[in-house]
């Protein structure tokens, strides 16, 4: 039986291209009214896991439930979804696309609609083939809007926008759940997920990596940093300590990021006599790049 | 829900009107300059008429190539509309039905559109009176509309599961059914003979073909020397076999497209 707190759930979802695995045996429970980010690297299968969440592709195995009940086409009427790339008509004016909506959704808010393209600046009479990327965004994030819907599924959804714009759709996502939504979103900035989101999952070459409410992510890892009179030590030695997700080593400075809190490692580090130690709160930015094993650094271990 | 086909379906007539208003005026400015008006339109209806099958057959032409660009539509919403098309609160097939609908209903426009310019070209030249309503005429008229919902039904089979590639594989087709008609027509050796033959059974273009002879000439619609073997089918096979392409090509597109991944 389905946890009525669970509004969509993602049970060991596998999508391959022929031999080429997408996204491998995921699984992920998204409470009611929660703004749920989706990070992850390019081709990580992030848009992948929506199209097979909505039905624009066929998984391979596994199976995704709203609300407990399979995907059926009468959800759409409360469900909107802002591919990363644009799907609109491009020989379709703003106005018409509108209409569209007006025509397809009962839940549709002519209203809202209104002041959303007045937000955008979006210009109604001209055809979608003539906006901007950043406005072709903004014109699909009118529709998904102008529903009222119970459930978002945003990918990319700030893609191309301003910075005000950009801030614009953070506001309005977290309005959204404010007022009940659940919403799905993947985002490659992950400073718009870290203020929006409460909870994130992290995907690496399909793979489901890393999960959980953000606050308890980032109360779970920390970053060791030291720093050296000459280039920073090896850490080698530490290699095999699970506890150990990334280390970076730029010159003098070492950064061992760590789950847990990080003393044994504090330890490690310390008895190689650094000139300051120190164990530091990681971000979200942190948590992830630790996770996917990249590093802003060109000298990295791990 | 099917607001973009009518807009789509709209767009077009509007353009087929233009098309035809351009032929008219040329036509009528032409015949002005060579002093068709001025010298009246001579003859004997009952020995010089124009069969009415002629003009219904000359409108199934029109709108069959209209067909055929709409025929693309479920291919055109493949190119990258899925996400927008297939997240409505409607089923797939529900949705292509109802595009079906509108766009039938377009076929349908399209062929009167240019039956009424037709008419409308011979009032000008005050020959209505030539045109010739022979007996099987009702019955030519079923066979001409249902030749584009025909093409319709096979184009839309053959471009359901494409994206941009059902653009020119509408083109392609319209080259095979013609390279078809008339290899079949050329009475060519064993085994071809026989091969276009079976390829002629999903040939529109083979049921189509119409022949009539006046006191000093005769006319020939989609049959040569070598007439398909099918313009020995009773007029209305030919209609069944029309509407059967249609109905089979609608329901294979149909299924073909719900299979499609975004």
């Amino acid at each position: 039986m389905s946890d009525p707190t669970t509004t969509i759930s993602i049970n060991a979802l596998t999508k391959r291209y022929g031999q080429t695995p997408a996204v491998e045996n995921l699984s992920i429970a998204i409470p009611k009214g929660s703004i749920f980010g989706l990070l992850g690297t390019n081709g990580a299968g992030k848009t992948t896991t929506f199209k097979c969440m909505l039905g624009l592709a066929r998984p391979t195995s596994g199976s995704v439930e709203f609300n407990g009940q399979p995907l059926s086409p009468e959800m759409f009427e409360h469900m909107s979804y802002v591919p990363e790339r644009c799907a609109l008509y491009e020989w379709m004016s703003g106005a018409e696309h509108l209409e569209m909506q007006r025509r397809s959704f009962k839940q549709y808010d002519a209203k809202r609609a209104a002041q959303l393209m007045d937000m955008f600046a979006l210009d109604r009479k001209k055809k979608i083939g003539k906006y901007s990327k950043g406005q072709q965004t903004a014109m699909a994030l009118v529709l998904a809007f102008s529903t009222h819907p119970d459930i978002l599924i945003l990918d990319e959804p700030a893609s191309g926008l301003d910075p005000v714009h950009q801030r614009h759709v953070l506001d309005l996502v977290i309005g959204e759940a404010a007022s009940g939504a659940t919403v799905l979103f993947s985002s490659h900035q992950i400073g718009q997920v870290e203020r929006a989101a409460d909870r994130v999952a992290i995907l690496h070459q399909g793979t489901l990596r890393l999960a959980g409410e953000v606050e308890q992510l980032k109360a779970d890892v920390k970053v060791v940093e030291a720093t050296f009179d000459s280039d920073a030590p090896s850490v080698n030695g530490l290699q095999s300590d699970p506890a150990i997700g990334y280390v970076q080593r730029t010159g003098k400075l070492l950064r061992v990021y760590v789950r847990g809190k990080g003393e044994e490692i504090e330890k490690a580090i310390a008895a190689k006599s650094p000139r300051s130690l120190r164990v530091l709160d990681q971000n979200l930015e942190d948590i992830f790049l630790s996770t996917v094993g990249a590093s802003p650094s060109n000298e990295s271990e791990g | 829900m099917y607001y973009t086909q009518l807009l789509r379906i709209t767009c077009g007539l509007k353009w087929l009107s233009i098309v035809l208003v351009a032929l008219y005026a040329f036509i009528v400015a032409i015949s002005a300059a060579n002093g068709a008006f001025h010298d009246g339109v001579h003859g004997s209806p009952d020995k010089d008429g124009v069969p009415l099958p002629v003009l219904l057959a000359i409108a199934g032409f029109v709108s069959s190539f209209f067909a055929s660009r709409y025929a693309r539509t479920l291919s055109e919403e493949n190119e990258s509309h899925l996400p927008v098309v297939w997240t409505k609160p409607v089923s797939r097939a529900g949705y292509a039905l109802g595009v079906i609908g509108v766009d039938l209903l377009g076929i349908g426009a399209a062929f009167a559109i240019t039956l009424a310019m037709e008419l409308v070209l011979f009032t000008t030249f005050g020959a209505l009176r030539f045109i010739d309503m022979s007996a099987d005429t009702s019955a030519q008229l079923f066979r001409f509309l249902a030749l584009p919902l025909a093409y319709y039904g096979v184009m839309t089979a053959l471009t359901a599961s494409f994206g941009k590639a059902g653009r020119g594989l509408i083109g392609w087709a319209w080259c095979a059914s013609l390279a078809i008609m008339l290899f079949n027509s050329l009475g060519l050796p064993k085994p071809w003979s026989q091969v276009f033959a079976v390829l002629n059974v999903v040939n529109p273009l083979a049921y189509a073909s119409y022949s009539h002879t006046t006191s000093h000439d005769t006319v020939n619609i989609a049959s040569g020397p070598h007439a398909s073997v099918f313009t020995a089918l009773a007029l209305g096979s030919d209609i069944a076999a029309l509407l059967l392409l249609a109905v089979g090509g609608l329901v294979a597109g149909v299924l073909l497209w719900r299979r499609v991944e975004a």
